[in-house]
């Protein structure tokens, strides 16, 4: 195994960190509205209270990852899809901002308006990241200089049917992953209010997960997914995330839920996964590169592949940096997560 | 307008803004090193009270430091591509570095701070201070290791790829500890310890002022002068060696913050000017030679004690001079003013007099102001006087701007984060007051008064 496919590992590790863990964050800012009184979005809020910030670090640590490993790849990403990651960083500063002030005045209204920012900005980041994941399916209009065409407004050449679709799905299932995370992490009548919300959420989730699934095999092979008709075997991981997704349903079934959490969790990584070898050894794989005849991609394309990566000396720095990083990292999480894993009260030091 | 500006001014806006916020959350970490490790010793309400107040305070201010900074993490690859196609093989890996060491030490541990009293014994609450604080720092020397290499870039080698032209890593130490970093990091950390006590001095004073929760105030005021105290010196001997080094790594750029245009003359200081570029020359008040006899090069002028000039420089390489002068000169003064504020502040304090000279603490109400001012000054000075380079000798910010975004795209982002500032600074300034005038929470004072 070459450099360049550890580091596209490394990558997908980054990102499917990020996704678990802060896509719980996500979730409970998306079924926030779903509670009502303020006591209630108190819990739920200082539920993730603790972790939130350091969950959201994953994200940056996946950009400056990307930008050491393959500067060719993130330049032509951030600069192309400029007017969407421009919407996602506002998305990002609003949910801090909100979260950061929501407690701090008394008022009724002041705390509605800003829950309701939070709320917002949690689905915008969930949305605007599943449609980034259904382009990497889809395949984006890359020129022979590795700049992305996003259409007008650099921004409608992403909103194809199955990048839509990744994205409603993305809402659904960290909004999922969110919920359960609030079951585990509240009591009584918190506990309540989630159960009412969690079967809808699960069927929404089922809904749009059979409608995603089936787009895609009946468009045939796509730049995304070409690795599937190449290897028939790699078709296991899509079907382990969807036996990961009715494992969920069946825990959810046995109210056991800490198992459906974990449902959860491993449906989103093998959903990432999916992408993932589905793309190998793409990054962004270009539209115009495929051949569906053929199921190809031609040689020399303007695909940005993982070859398009930084020098060999610095991927094995970065390498040594992320060995070293890494299990410190994980210390960290352990020390918060064992020192917040009791059930969320509100004391003076809460939101 | 064209692309290059509009890019050029949405980076110095964001930039500017975010950089608000790190220096008080670096300089009130050391703070509360100091006033955490007093409430954790000798547990009396009045350091409780003083810990959990300022902490509060850190949480609002590094919320807006982290919301702000993510957008500067992003526009590298946004607004920059061709910039981060040439060099990302060096300058990613310190960015990587930067989250992977230090936001996660920040992040985490300041959930344990904020939210974890009553969860953690007070030993790891504390440990979780210092490695709150420690985090803070260690972002600032990778951001610091990233941007000194803009200014003196070390370590690299030029190679043709498939993807281009582009630097290329040799020496990652090299890179890491290229010829700035380390004086540039030590005048940024020193200015971020004074930001930080210059707001704890200026909100203490406010407090002593109005007398209300004095016990408390009084502490904190003498913890943040101590600090101030040390730390403008240390600032004097920081800034004196980064001036040594730009001259020697960066004469152009040294010229235009002295605002020196003839090289066969010993170069003057001058104390307060403006540059007139028509007459290549610089208005105000000089005193003649100061500056070769601050770097020791003396007053005769050779080959060897020759400061350069701008006349010997071709136009086309002259950063904006009137910015750079008056950026450098400001960030000076501001410097000259928090020094005598520290000084007076101490000498009252041998005296005994500090809580009652209320003209002192009058004065220190708006010095919170004044390093933050250095900041933007100091910023100014240093990134626009190493125009037209982006990298210094390497690479011109004319070829770094992301070709393929159109000015529309920018007007849209410029507007829209200018909106979000706006909001931001907004909200900021209103419970940054609130909490101040809310003061400490008392009922523990009054609890010991009993």
């Amino acid at each position: 195994m070459d450099l360049n496919t550890v580091w596209f590992g490394l990558l997908g590790v980054l990102f499917i960190a990020y996704a678990v863990l802060d896509g719980f964050d996500l979730g409970v800012g998306i079924i926030l509205p779903f509670f009502k009184s303020d006591e209630e979005r108190r819990l739920a809020l200082n539920s993730i209270g603790p972790v939130w910030d350091g969950n959201e670090v994953w994200l940056l640590t996946a950009g400056g990852a990307l930008f050491a490993a393959f500067p060719h790849v993130y330049a032509g990403v951030f600069s192309g899809l400029y007017s969407a990651l421009i919407l996602l960083l506002g998305a990002l500063i609003f949910r801090a901002v909100s979260l950061e002030v929501r407690s701090k005045c008394e008022g009724a209204a002041w705390r509605k308006i800003w829950d309701l920012v939070f709320s917002v900005c949690s689905f915008l980041i969930a949305l605007l990241l599943g449609v980034a994941c259904g382009n990497l399916v889809t395949g984006m209009h890359v020129n022979a200089a590795g700049d992305i065409d996003a259409g007008f407004l650099g921004l409608f050449n992403l909103l194809e049917p199955i990048p839509l679709f990744t994205g409603v799905l993305s809402v659904c299932l960290l909004s999922l992953h969110g919920a359960l995370f609030l079951r585990m992490k509240t009591q009584g009548l918190m506990q309540f209010r989630t159960d009412m919300i969690l079967p809808a959420i699960f069927a929404a989730t089922v809904i749009f997960y059979i409608a995603l699934t089936a787009w895609v095999v009946l468009s045939g092979p796509l730049p995304g997914t070409w690795n599937f008709e190449k290897y028939e075997a790699l078709g296991i991981v899509p079907v382990l995330a969807a036996l990961a997704l009715v494992a969920t349903g069946i825990f959810l079934r046995c109210r056991t839920f800490k198992l459906a959490f974990c449902g959860t969790t491993a449906t989103i990584a093998l959903l990432i996964l999916t992408v993932g070898v589905g793309m190998f050894p793409n990054l962004v794989p270009a539209i115009g590169d495929f051949c569906t005849d053929t199921k190809t991609f031609a040689e020399a394309g303007n695909s940005l592949t993982i070859y398009d990566s930084a020098s060999k000396k610095t991927l094995i720095t970065m390498l040594i940096i992320a060995c070293l990083g890494i299990p410190l990292v994980a210390l960290y999480h352990v020390l918060v997560y064992r020192a917040f894993s009791k059930k969320t009260e509100i004391d003076e030091h809460s939101y | 307008m064209d692309p290059e500006l509009l890019a050029r001014i949405q980076f110095a806006f964001t930039a500017g803004f975010h950089f608000l916020f790190p220096p008080l959350s670096i300089g009130l970490g050391v703070f509360l090193v100091v006033v955490q490790g007093f409430a954790y010793k000798l547990k009396t309400p009045e350091w409780r009270a003083l810990a959990d107040y300022w902490t509060k305070i850190f949480a609002l201010i590094f919320a807006f430091g982290v919301a702000t900074g993510i957008v500067l993490e992003f526009e590298f690859g946004t607004n920059w591509a061709r910039y981060s196609r040439y060099v990302g093989d060096i300058f990613g890996s310190p960015l990587a570095a930067e989250a992977i060491f230090a936001f996660f030490m920040e992040s985490c541990f300041l959930g344990i701070v904020l939210f974890g009293k009553n969860k953690v014994s007070e030993g790891f609450h504390y440990f979780s201070v210092i490695m709150v604080c420690l985090g803070a720092h260690l972002s600032s020397l990778w951001i610091l290791v990233a941007n000194s290499w803009m200014q003196t870039p070390a370590g690299f080698h030029i190679v043709e790829t498939e993807n281009g032209t582009r630097a290329e890593i040799t020496d990652f130490w090299a890179m890491v500890f290229n010829p700035s970093t380390i004086d540039r990091l030590w005048h940024v950390l020193v200015a971020a310890w004074l930001t930080g006590a210059f707001l704890v001095l200026s909100v203490s004073a406010w407090h002593l002022l109005k007398n209300r929760f004095v016990p408390v105030a009084q502490r904190g005021l003498k913890v943040a002068l101590s600090i101030t105290a040390v730390a403008i010196v240390l600032q004097f001997a920081s800034g004196h060696a980064s001036a040594m080094l730009v001259e020697k790594m960066q004469p152009v750029k040294f010229a235009a913050m002295e605002g020196i245009f003839d090289s066969n003359k010993p170069a003057g200081f001058h104390i307060i000017g403006y540059v007139d570029e028509e007459a290549k020359t610089v208005r105000g008040l000089t005193v003649p030679g100061a500056v070769s006899i601050m770097l020791g090069k003396g007053l005769e002028v050779t080959p060897e004690t020759k400061v350069l000039g701008l006349n010997d420089v071709p136009e086309e390489l002259h950063p904006p001079l009137q910015l750079t002068f008056q950026g450098f000169h400001w960030m000076v003064y501001c410097g000259i003013v928090m020094s005598a504020i520290s000084a007076i502040g101490m000498l009252l304090w041998f005296r005994g007099k500090l809580f009652e000279t209320r003209w002192w603490l009058w004065i220190c109400v708006p010095a919170v102001l004044l390093p933050q001012f250095a900041n933007q000054m100091g910023w100014i000075a240093t990134e626009v006087g190493r125009q037209p380079w982006i990298v210094q000798g390497l690479l011109k910010t004319k070829d770094a701007f992301s070709t393929n975004v159109t000015a529309d795209q920018l007007w849209f982002s410029l507007i829209f984060f200018s909106f979000i500032y706006a909001v931001m600074f907004a909200l900021f300034i209103f419970l940054l007051t609130k909490k101040i005038s809310a003061g400490p929470k008392t009922e523990q004072l009054t609890v010991n008064n009993e």
